[in-house]
């Protein structure tokens, strides 16, 4: 299944918004990518299963992209190493936010060229200091500051 | 014996135990044998399937199987450089597992064998060998569908439900069940109100996900390597304590559980204390579950 989110902050005219794609099946998760990007000027593309998000992948570009290992159909390193192999996103910034935290699938994440590899779970905060930290043009009035408590 | 039956051909996990003291569970490492009529998988590769493949090379009528593979960690592959059809001409073999390719497959099995860690490679094998990288989509070998499922335990690993014959199994050797809800615990209190309500839903999520794979299943092999004082030590290894895994049965409605991956720090006698408590759980449950070890060399039947 493929959702696909526009968010409310508008881009300046004739500028793209980058696009942040989610690889997670956790409704809870992707509620709270939801609630994070929204002052952010970014599009946000969610996808629940690896088959989906690879079949969009393949053809579209992302800015970034948040990877959850345990997802359905395939494990999430194996995915990332398919992804990397494919002709569009050799170098895309890859973020591994998961439930499956054992220092192997770090190592193996690193060799595969993550930018960060995150245990569950982040704040709306964390999410969006993410977003703004690896992709050019994503910014909003996001709050309060980095290490800010709610 | 059944026609139709699962055999356990090595239950203990992480490493052999060849010593006398645990020879009334068994010592080698994992290897299920699931046989449907003439079919035959081997559920991983540990030093199990060395037997299981003598026992195969003795035998004229089967001249095929299949192997599956959850993961590539020595203990579920190292019975394979001894695995007797292998080498003889005339056997068709496929080795399905975790990968993206076939060519993957075939190295993360034949790095193993290369020089200097084994004698002879896998040139040397004479059967007909097939490579299937199981990635996405469930298989159907013969009317039996092998869904995968994602294991909690380092490096893709891949756990199996097995639909043959209208029955349900599920193999899970190596996946920690308690791993998950941690750290959504530990940081709880610095999230903001409407942050918790969506980490409650995320953990109710997470108590799913732990359970849906076995749910309603006729039988179910899991992981079950720790006492609860050997995973106070070991949390996080990958391996669940078999309390977790008794209750995790129960939630899911199993019928009948083997408690697999044993520790090999475990001799019979403590075993035996394991399943006795296991076995309490489920009464104080007021279940009527089936809760037993997996013991090397038992039969399970799964006619009707």
């Amino acid at each position: 299944m493929i959702t696909t989110q526009a968010t409310h902050a508008e881009p300046a005219a004739g500028q793209a918004r980058p696009t942040i794609v989610v690889i997670d099946a956790s409704a809870a998760s992707i509620s709270l990518y939801e609630r994070s990007v929204k002052s952010l000027g970014v599009a946000l593309a969610v996808f629940e299963s690896s088959q989906t998000s690879l079949a969009y992948l393949k053809h579209n570009p992302a800015d970034l992209i948040f990877l959850e290992l345990m997802v359905p159909g395939q494990d999430g390193l194996s995915l990332l190493r398919e992804l990397r192999a494919g002709d569009h996103h050799a170098r895309t910034p890859v973020i591994v936010v998961t439930s499956k935290d054992y220092l192997q699938d770090r190592n193996q994440a690193q060799a595969l060229g993550v930018k960060d590899f995150l245990a569950k779970p982040l704040r709306s905060q964390e999410i969006r200091n993410l977003i703004e930290r690896h992709v050019q043009g994503a910014s909003g009035a996001s709050g309060d500051g980095p290490h800010a408590k709610a | 014996m059944s026609e139709r039956h699962l055999r356990f051909w090595g239950v203990r996990g992480s490493y052999p135990a060849p010593y006398a003291s645990h020879m009334k569970v068994g010592g080698n490492t994992p290897c299920v044998e699931l046989r449907l009529g003439d079919q035959v998988i081997a559920l991983d590769a540990g030093t199990g399937i060395i037997a299981l493949g003598q026992a195969l090379a003795r035998q004229q009528r089967i001249r095929e199987l299949t192997i599956i593979l959850t993961h590539y960690h020595w203990d579920h592959i190292s019975g394979l450089p001894f695995f007797e059809p292998a080498f003889l001409p005339g056997w068709r073999i496929r080795v399905l597992g975790p990968a993206g390719s076939a060519d993957e497959l075939e190295h993360l099995i034949s790095r193993q064998m290369q020089a200097p860690y084994f004698p002879v490679e896998t040139e040397t094998w004479l059967a007909n060998i097939e490579y299937e990288p199981l990635d996405k989509r469930p298989v159907v070998l013969n009317g039996t569908r092998i869904s995968h499922f994602n294991a909690h335990h380092p490096g893709p690993t891949y756990g199996y439900r097995i639909e043959a014959g209208g029955k349900t199994l599920v193999y899970a050797p190596d996946n920690e069940l308690a791993f998950i809800n941690q750290f959504i615990d530990t940081r709880m209190e610095e999230f903001d109100a409407d942050e918790q309500r969506l980490l409650d839903e995320m953990k109710e999520e997470q108590r799913w996900q732990r359970i849906s794979f076995m749910e309603n299943v006729d039988l179910l092999v899991h992981d079950a390597q720790y006492s609860v004082a050997a995973y106070e030590k070991k949390r996080g290894w990958g391996h669940s304590c078999y309390v977790d895994t008794v209750n995790a049965a129960l939630d899911a409605s199993v019928k009948d559980l083997r408690l697999f991956s044993h520790d090999p720090a475990n001799d019979d006698d403590a075993l035996a204390i394991i399943e006795r408590h296991a076995m309490g759980l489920v009464r104080e449950r007021r279940s009527n579950m089936a809760c037993q070890l997996a013991r090397e060399g038992e039969t399970v039947s799964l006619d009707d």
